[in-house]
């Protein structure tokens, strides 16, 4: 019988979760690279059952186009809001990995994914549950505008996941959902609280106040980890004020970047870490890896957080999620 | 100042038509506590080279990319060192014309080039991290960034011999320049914008330098009747 898991993985910048059930594997974002498919290569994965994108952003159809065209591995059904690329040259290459795909392995696409597309799905123990955006917003399409005079934009229509086991809210996968799209969830009133919060935008900027975002975000969700998933070197996230904010709303929330950014260490650690699951990790080649790719049993989950904490020590002397809270100068300081 | 890594390398050989530059790289084998083998004579043939690598019983080869301009050899250091990595002899490939050589002769053959080193980056440190690099994957350890997968590539510009692609699987915002000689004769005899092919690529590289690819074969065409809902 397999044992449940959900693994975040470490796919540098980007977005991908495996959930591994006793009735399948789902798919929550497909990142970009081959990290994924070394994953479900190394678990023995050669059938998905579901792939939900959350948002149709060029690289996550880019992440997509790469799982389609494997032809080890079967996709039954793929959920997306594909607005953004529908006309462009990469939905083009969707639509040629597919058509192959459909027809030597029976894949199916569905438009949309909204709390009623396909709203919930049972894996097994696992029920993977679809938050947002409800249906009326999805309508609403992108450039409208809502009630509120906010404008709608492909991350207001973001997909937010939330993944149960027996009932508890387990992890959160809010893609990169902006504050207009999390005011409307918040409006919605629905429980949203999970153990583990994958941060939108990598912990980069939802809008114009990334504090109160921040805040509002974990105030709903309620999170003991929250997990940044990084490239080193990228973006230069997290962004020190968000983390700030986390810990200011959720005190002793533990952080968790899948890699270690440069703001933490501007150099590498020199011996291999201990610490990290044994499952692939994009990081793990150039030791890049801060979390790396996390793993989430019913319990325990690695990398510990007694672990994790103990490398980032040694690690990452200047490490922003162990900065004084209000005190976002000192990473911005050190990589200058 | 000696290094002091282990390594299984003892003896280097050192390939370089220029006496200089091979004289730069003898001296920083040397500051890595190995013994350099020189071959100052050039070779006649792929072959060749493979032969006398082996009689001088070296553990590992440091090569130079362009080889042919002293006459000293009738191949590029590319092609000697896939054909040493064929050989099951680990090679580091080196360069002053990385970027350019890149594109044309080197690309065709990085999968058998485990490491592409510049002659600027060249220190006791990174040859001996590259050398065991390229020894462990002729023992059949490949790394995460270089395991091919079978993905899209969709050609964006042809001009003249080479080809401009992109592989959305890796980057969908980075094109990747290769000579049209890396696909079959049969799939690009009319070679033009928007073809599509799948192809083993090693999507999880870094850089656009390491990508690799083989094994092309048509992906299907597409059109408005082929809405995919």
């Amino acid at each position: 019988m397999t044992s449940s898991k959900i693994a975040i993985l470490d796919v540098g910048h980007g977005n991908c979760a495996v959930v591994i059930d006793r009735g399948g594997t789902s798919i929550i974002d497909a990142g970009l690279g081959g990290t994924l498919l070394d994953f479900l290569h190394e678990n023995k994965v050669n059938q998905v059952e579901y792939v939900l994108i959350s948002h149709a952003d060029t690289d996550h159809i880019g992440g997509l186009i790469g799982l389609l065209a494997a032809d080890d591995i079967s996709v039954r059904e793929v959920y997306l809001n594909p607005d953004p690329v529908r006309t462009s040259k990469i939905w083009e290459d969707l639509k040629s990995v597919l058509k192959e795909a459909r027809s030597k392995r029976g894949t199916v696409v569905k438009n949309g994914l909204s709390t009623t597309i396909p709203g919930e799905m049972n894996t097994g123990d696992i029920l993977i549950r679809v938050m947002a955006p409800a249906p009326e917003l999805a309508l609403s399409g992108i450039g409208g505008t809502l009630a509120t005079g906010a404008r709608v934009s492909a991350h207001t229509l973001n997909a937010v996941i939330l993944v149960l086991y027996e009932g508890t809210g387990i992890a959160l996968f809010p893609g990169d959902l902006d504050e207009t799209g999390l005011d409307e969830l918040r409006a919605e009133q629905r429980d949203m609280r999970a153990k583990v919060l994958v941060f939108p935008h990598h912990g980069g900027l939802p809008g114009k106040d990334p504090s109160a975002f921040a805040r509002l975000l974990c105030e709903l969700v309620k999170p003991e980890t929250v997990v940044f998933s990084i490239g080193r070197g990228r973006h230069q996230t997290p962004r020190p004020e968000v983390v700030s904010a986390i810990r200011s709303a959720s005190p002793g929330t533990h952080i968790a970047c899948t890699q270690l950014s440069d703001r933490c260490a501007a150099t590498l650690p020199t011996p291999i870490p201990s610490h990290l699951s044994s499952e692939v990790a994009l990081g793990r080649e150039k030791n890049q890896c801060c979390a790396g790719t996390l793993v989430i049993h019913p319990l325990p989950s690695r990398p510990t957080r007694v672990d994790h904490a103990a490398f980032i020590t040694i690690a990452a002397p200047t490490a922003v999620c162990k900065e004084e809270v209000g005190d976002s100068s000192r990473g911005r300081s050190a990589k200058r | 100042m000696v290094i002091a890594i282990q390594m299984s390398f003892e003896a280097v050989g050192v390939i370089d038509d220029d006496p200089a530059d091979a004289e730069v790289v003898k001296f920083q084998i040397e500051e890595t506590g190995r013994r350099p083998i020189m071959f100052e004579s050039g070779f006649s043939s792929l072959d060749d080279l493979v032969n006398r690598v082996r009689a001088a019983k070296v553990n590992g080869v440091v090569c130079d990319q362009r080889l042919r301009i002293r006459n000293y050899a009738v191949f590029d250091g590319a092609e000697a060192v896939a054909r040493l990595f064929e050989s099951k002899i680990p090679a580091v490939l080196i360069s002053k014309y990385t970027q350019i050589d890149l594109e044309t002769s080197i690309r065709p053959l990085r999968a058998k080039i485990p490491v592409l080193l510049p002659k600027d980056e060249i220190d006791p440190s990174s040859l001996v991290a590259a050398l065991e690099r390229c020894e462990s994957e002729v023992r059949g350890t490949v790394p995460q960034s270089r395991r091919p997968h079978r993905t899209l590539v969709r050609i964006d510009d042809v001009k003249g011999e080479l080809v401009d692609a992109f592989v959305p699987s890796w980057n969908p915002n980075q094109a990747i320049r290769f000579p049209r000689s890396i696909i079959p004769n049969k799939l690009r005899a009319n070679l033009k914008p928007d073809d599509r092919f799948f192809a083993m690529v090693n999507t999880d590289a870094p850089t656009a330098d390491e990508l690799f690819f083989e094994n092309f074969t048509s992906a299907p065409k597409v059109g408005p009747e082929d809405d995919i809902f």
